[in-house]
């Protein structure tokens, strides 16, 4: 048995299995209930395994490990930022969030406020969130397919699309979050063996590890500046990235499939340690393939460094040409498939929420929908989103849109943090400082990350990469001022309901 | 007044609400203070950042480290008093004795 065959057989398995719970999933899939929130069965261990699988893209196991192998440690630096948000999600939004929604994030920054105008906002950034975030996904997920597998981008963009088609259409967020959780399993145990692998050949000891990155690189490898040259971009990278995840809906939807606050909070804590793991990981995978397979090596193959893991993996397995080293690098390439088709998967679920439970159920026919009908409009929607992305994904090629992940988090951070803390928290809070800070926060990240280098290079108006320093005060300070400088709002049984509803979980659906 | 409103304005809920908020608000604010010294230390203490503390482990190593060790804890932290949280709650419910659902 050749090990190409071996990678062929592991990919038709990884299909096959999530074929398999999609088809157990669809069963189960008969409300919308069951579509949007898994009919809240799962358990918190579950569900934070799950959330790992939603959040853990290809461009953090691959291009993090890359950014590592070529500049050291600004990548390192770098990678930590993403566990951080957690601590936000956990002691801020994620028990009153599960306790007082339903579905959608606009289920929650509505519930107090006039609804329609409020839901129809949040509904907007939902879907500009969710289309960053995956154009970002699919662009890589295309490119880095070719690279692993050989087979052209297009083709590689419609497979993926078609296969989240299926998952969410067919099976809904129970099979959506099955193939989160295998990919998570699969992703962490890649890692693992792969981490034991560098293990052995350091004896265990990772200052020796750092040695042989010193005697590789030099010592200024392990200083920080090489690749982030003006701290206070980095600084507003890790604004974004702190403030961010907990306004990211594909995230904080992922609550509303447990059964209550105490297993959401279960679930963060199991997210965390598999998150914060997988970036310890990676990051040593990425000092060690700058040893073993050298910076040059993995420039060579791509520029980016996307093939920093692969390459090590290749060579950890024996070589090139060799059983092993072939096996493995076949192995990894089908992790990086099951990593990127679970994070597609979460973001057409989310956008599908958006679409049709906020804008077409609640905003156009008033919640005057019967439930057969909702889950009908649901799953067309899935379906929509899903051949839009594939559509914009092809028109995509080639542009680097790297920077779209980082606009995504800046967007969760300036327009949806601001107005989901003071809807929980603060009285006075009313729907013109709702859609003011929505509306704002999104239009400032944007344009600033358009008039940036990111988009115009050299030419750029704006000097930072990263827009959430000048953004994120700009969506909170919005959303104080339109408040305080508009009418109160008699809303003073609603907060109360809120409030009780939010904090003791009673009558949480 | 609504059972809503009742309990809202209950004293157990209020002391409630306090003590959550006195616990969750300012651990978060230090934490992102904390959490963004780290690209200014990056950008303005390198020679520290590249200081070596044991063997060929710098100090930034370490420093890195550290945001993983205090974000776990907070986590751990955070679970502790939530179950105290947890078991005021279920009192005010019990007290007010409405409805069978939630813990």
């Amino acid at each position: 048995m050749s090990p190409q065959i071996f990678g062929v057989i592991l990919f038709v398995v990884i299909v096959a299995l999530t074929m398999y719970v999609t088809y157990i999933a669809a069963k189960r899939n008969k409300d919308t209930s069951d579509f949007y929130a898994a009919g809240r069965s799962l358990t918190g261990m579950q569900n934070g395994f799950a959330l790992a699988g939603d959040y853990l893209s290809a461009a953090s196991f691959l291009g993090i490990a890359g950014l590592v192998a070529l500049h050291g440690y600004d990548g390192f630096m770098y990678a930590v930022g993403w566990l951080m948000g957690y601590v936000i999600v956990l002691y801020i939004v994620a028990e009153p969030f599960r306790n007082s929604g339903k579905f959608t994030l606009a289920d929650v920054l509505s519930y107090r406020l006039k609804a329609r105008p409020v839901r129809s906002a949040a509904a907007v950034v939902t879907l500009a969130v969710t289309l960053f975030y995956m154009v970002a996904q699919l662009v890589g997920a295309g490119a880095i397919i070719q690279l692993l597998v050989g087979i052209p981008y297009e083709a590689a963009i419609i497979f993926i699309g078609i296969l989240m088609i299926i998952y969410v259409t067919f099976g809904g967020m129970l099979a959506t979050s099955w193939v989160q959780i295998i990919k998570a399993v699969l992703l962490m145990s890649a890692m693992i063996i792969m981490i034991l692998f560098i293990a052995v050949l350091f004896n265990f000891n990772l200052s020796s590890l750092f040695g042989a990155v010193i005697d590789e690189n030099g010592v200024g490898f392990l200083e920080p500046g090489r690749l982030y040259t003006n701290p206070i971009d980095l600084l507003s990278l890790g604004l974004a990235l702190i403030l961010g995840t907990a306004g990211l809906p594909h995230v904080l939807v992922r609550f509303y499939t447990v059964p209550d606050a105490q297993a959401a909070r279960k679930s963060v804590i199991w997210a965390m340690m598999l998150i914060g793991f997988f970036y310890i990981m990676i990051t040593l995978i990425g000092y060690a393939a700058s040893v073993f397979v050298g910076r040059e090596n993995i420039a060579a193959v791509d520029p980016g460094g996307n093939m920093a893991a692969p390459l090590l993996g290749q060579y950890l397995g024996g070589g090139e040409g060799t059983f092993g080293g072939e096996l493995f690098m076949a192995a990894i390439a089908a992790v990086a498939f099951a990593t990127i088709i679970a994070v597609v998967a979460g973001l057409v679920i989310t956008g599908a929420g958006a679409f049709a439970h906020d804008i077409y159920t609640n905003v156009i026919k008033r919640g005057e929908v019967d439930s057969k009908k909702q889950f009908k409009v649901a799953r067309n929607a899935a379906l929509v989103i899903g051949i839009v992305s594939i559509i914009v994904g092809i028109l995509a090629k080639g542009l680097n849109v790297a920077y779209l992940v980082v606009l995504a988090f800046a967007v969760g951070a300036s327009a949806n943090l601001p107005v989901i803390i003071f809807s929980i928290y603060w009285r006075r809070f009313n729907t013109n400082g709702a859609v003011a800070s929505m509306l704002i926060g999104t239009i400032t990240a944007v344009t600033l990350v358009m008039i940036g280098p990111s988009v115009m290079g050299e030419n750029a108006i704006f000097p930072l990469a990263n827009p959430g320093i000048i953004s994120i005060p700009v969506g909170f300070l919005s959303a104080y001022l339109f408040t305080i400088f508009s009418k109160k709002e008699e809303n003073a049984q609603k907060f109360a309901e809120m409030s009780v509803r939010a904090n003791t979980g009673l009558d949480a659906e | 007044m609504s059972r809503f409103e009742e309990i809202e304005s209950s004293k157990e809920f209020q002391q409630l609400k306090r003590s959550k908020q006195k616990f969750i608000w300012p651990i978060t604010l230090i934490f992102i203070i904390y959490y963004l010294i780290l690209p200014l230390m990056a950008g303005y203490a390198k020679p520290l950042m590249t200081s070596f503390v044991f063997g060929n482990i710098t100090f930034g190593y370490l420093y890195g480290i550290s945001f993983y060790i205090v974000a776990w804890g907070l986590a751990f932290l955070y679970v502790y008093q939530a179950r105290k949280f947890d078991k005021k709650a279920a009192e005010i419910k019990e007290k007010y004795s409405v409805g069978k659902k939630g813990a």
